[in-house]
């Protein structure tokens, strides 16, 4: 139980977690609908 | 420059770390190695991983149709030839660090990987690496940030900033507001950092070069800071004056020497000998490029893991430290070109020229066991005097090293103008025409970190702040591949 908690604590886990919420929050704003804002539309 | 909070804020950061620098050189080294130990102990796959997908986005943006998209209005034509297009995108994205690493790098390798394998084996494993350290992958990065930047500005008429994109793909949404404010914020620190540390390790190669040259030994701190006093005069005149044809000079005259100098050794040292090199290198690389992207050696001992982050890591993040300024510059000067003609012009040509680089320098310190011959004991412990100790062993060589001297310097000093222009545009909201004033505050800032990180007095110390500095760009160059595919996905459709 002890490891475990180590495991969880280490700045390892805390790092990879940080990528992998990361990836996620990619995937999720490539898929997201944008609203449509004419004023970007300049060309 | 009081109501612009984030040139306050940058402006701020960087003074910090360059007043951190010079009172304590030693302790900022110090809690650099540790932090970047840990960044590429533990998110080293995903800076791999990141590098090999941009490089795959890049490859599918230039054959999908998407390729046909022109950075610019549909009958907008590029505004300069193929050749000085490529030439100057290589003066900018290469510059010293070829001078600096065109022997010393391959010769690193080959001493390191000689421990393991047997010396003809080693000497291909070492081009290799340098090869991939230099070729698709570091122009990826710079083609893919500088492809973001030249498309939503010259097609979507959006400023030329890192934080552009992500405000014009999501348009009205709270979040991009701050999350485009800190990606700006970090650009310009990264920028500041990676060009303060190219500014010293040009000053330790022009340092070298004079101590070669005058046969000065332990030629140390004091011929550095002349050197630095010297390139500080050098640069603070064209940032008060508009001279961007001078400096367009400047960098042409620093890419003439420098092809003359490849080009003297290939004929003077053993031809032969060189381009069997370069032929076999690009077989070597073209059959291993790919899966050398994915390559962590996360089975081998702590020797190889220090090796491959030290150098492999440290390259792709200091590419990655770079991208925001050489991706600005790139995309000012490809206006008008296809998405595809872009790409292939970014990725190949400076590749093939950085193999036949490598492969004429890397290859004379191979020839007839000559890594040995130049003292790898020098190498390990001052790897700037490699280039200048290989010279030595060519015909006029008070000519080259003088020569060499000259492009490192012309080098840093366009660098470091040009570099206080991008800095003064992304902290004036993009402004293409940032004033003289806070040109001039960059100038100097890079100045004083350029001082701190020549204080330090290690290569390695310079690289590994360098590194520190450009972590955060990791995500942002994905951020930023997310906005132009989402982007381009709504244009196409």
């Amino acid at each position: 139980m002890q490891s475990l908690w180590v495991k969880i604590m280490s700045i390892d886990t805390w790092l990879n977690l940080v990528v992998f919420a990361f990836i996620g929050v990619m995937l999720w704003l490539y898929f997201k609908d944008v609203k449509d804002d004419s004023a970007e539309e300049s060309h | 420059m009081f109501r612009n909070p984030l040139l306050l804020i940058a402006v701020a950061m960087t003074f910090a770390a360059a007043i951190w620098g010079i009172i304590d050189t030693q302790g900022l080294a110090k809690f650099a190695a540790e932090e970047v130990r840990t960044l590429f102990r533990y998110r080293g796959w995903f800076v791999m991983l990141t590098v090999t997908t941009l490089l795959l986005a890049c490859i599918y943006l230039a054959v999908s149709r998407y390729g046909r998209i022109r950075l610019g209005k549909d009958d907008d034509r590029p505004e300069f030839s193929t050749m000085s297009w490529l030439s100057m995108m290589f003066a900018a994205g290469m510059g010293v660090g070829l001078l600096f690493y065109g022997a010393a790098e391959p010769i690193s390798h080959f001493l390191f990987l000689s421990q393991e394998l047997k010396p003809q084996e080693a000497a291909s494993a070492a081009l290799f690496v340098t090869h991939f350290h230099w070729g698709l992958h570091a122009w990826a990065i710079y083609g893919l940030t500088a492809l973001v930047i030249a498309y939503f500005s010259f097609r979507r008429g959006m400023p030329q900033l890192i934080s552009a994109p992500i405000k014009s793909t999501f348009p009205g949404e709270k979040w991009t507001k701050s999350v485009g404010w800190l990606v700006d914020l970090l650009a310009i620190y990264a920028i500041a950092i990676g060009l303060a540390g190219s500014v010293a390790m040009g000053v330790f190669q022009v340092q070298d070069g004079v101590a070669a040259l005058f046969k000065w030994d332990g030629a140390g701190l004091g011929l550095s800071l002349t050197i630095f006093a010297m390139l500080v005069l050098a640069y603070i005149m064209p940032l008060t004056v508009d001279l961007s044809k001078g400096m367009a000079l400047l960098s042409n005259t620093a890419i003439f020497i420098s092809v003359g100098l490849m080009v003297f050794i290939l004929l003077v040292g053993p031809t032969y000998f060189l381009m069997n090199g370069i032929v076999e290198g690009i077989g070597a690389y073209i059959t291993n490029v790919i899966p050398q992207g994915f390559r962590t050696y996360t089975f081998f001992d702590n020797k190889v893991e220090e090796w491959f982050g030290g150098w492999t890591l440290n390259y792709m993040v200091w590419w990655l430290a770079w991208s925001p300024f050489v991706g600005v510059f790139i995309a000012r000067i490809s206006k008008g070109r296809t998405i595809r003609e872009f790409l292939v012009g970014v990725l190949l040509a400076p590749t093939g020229f950085s193999i036949f680089w490598f492969g004429i320098f890397g290859g004379m310190g191979f020839f007839q066991g000559g890594a040995k011959k130049l003292d790898p004991a020098v190498i390990e412990s001052n790897i700037n005097q490699t280039t200048f100790l290989l010279l030595e062993t060519l015909p006029l060589s008070s000519l080259t090293t003088v020569a060499t001297i000259i492009a490192a310097f012309l080098f840093i000093v366009t660098s470091v103008v040009s570099a206080a222009y991008v800095l003064a545009m992304f902290s004036s909201a993009g402004d293409q025409n940032p004033s003289t004033k806070i040109k001039l505050i960059w100038g100097a800032i890079l100045g004083i970190l350029g001082l701190s990180m020549i204080l330090s007095n290690s290569v390695s110390a310079v690289r590994q702040i360098i590194a520190m500095s450009a972590g955060p760009f990791v995500f942002i160059v994905i951020l930023l591949m997310v906005c132009l595919f989402k982007c381009l996905k709504k244009e196409s459709s």
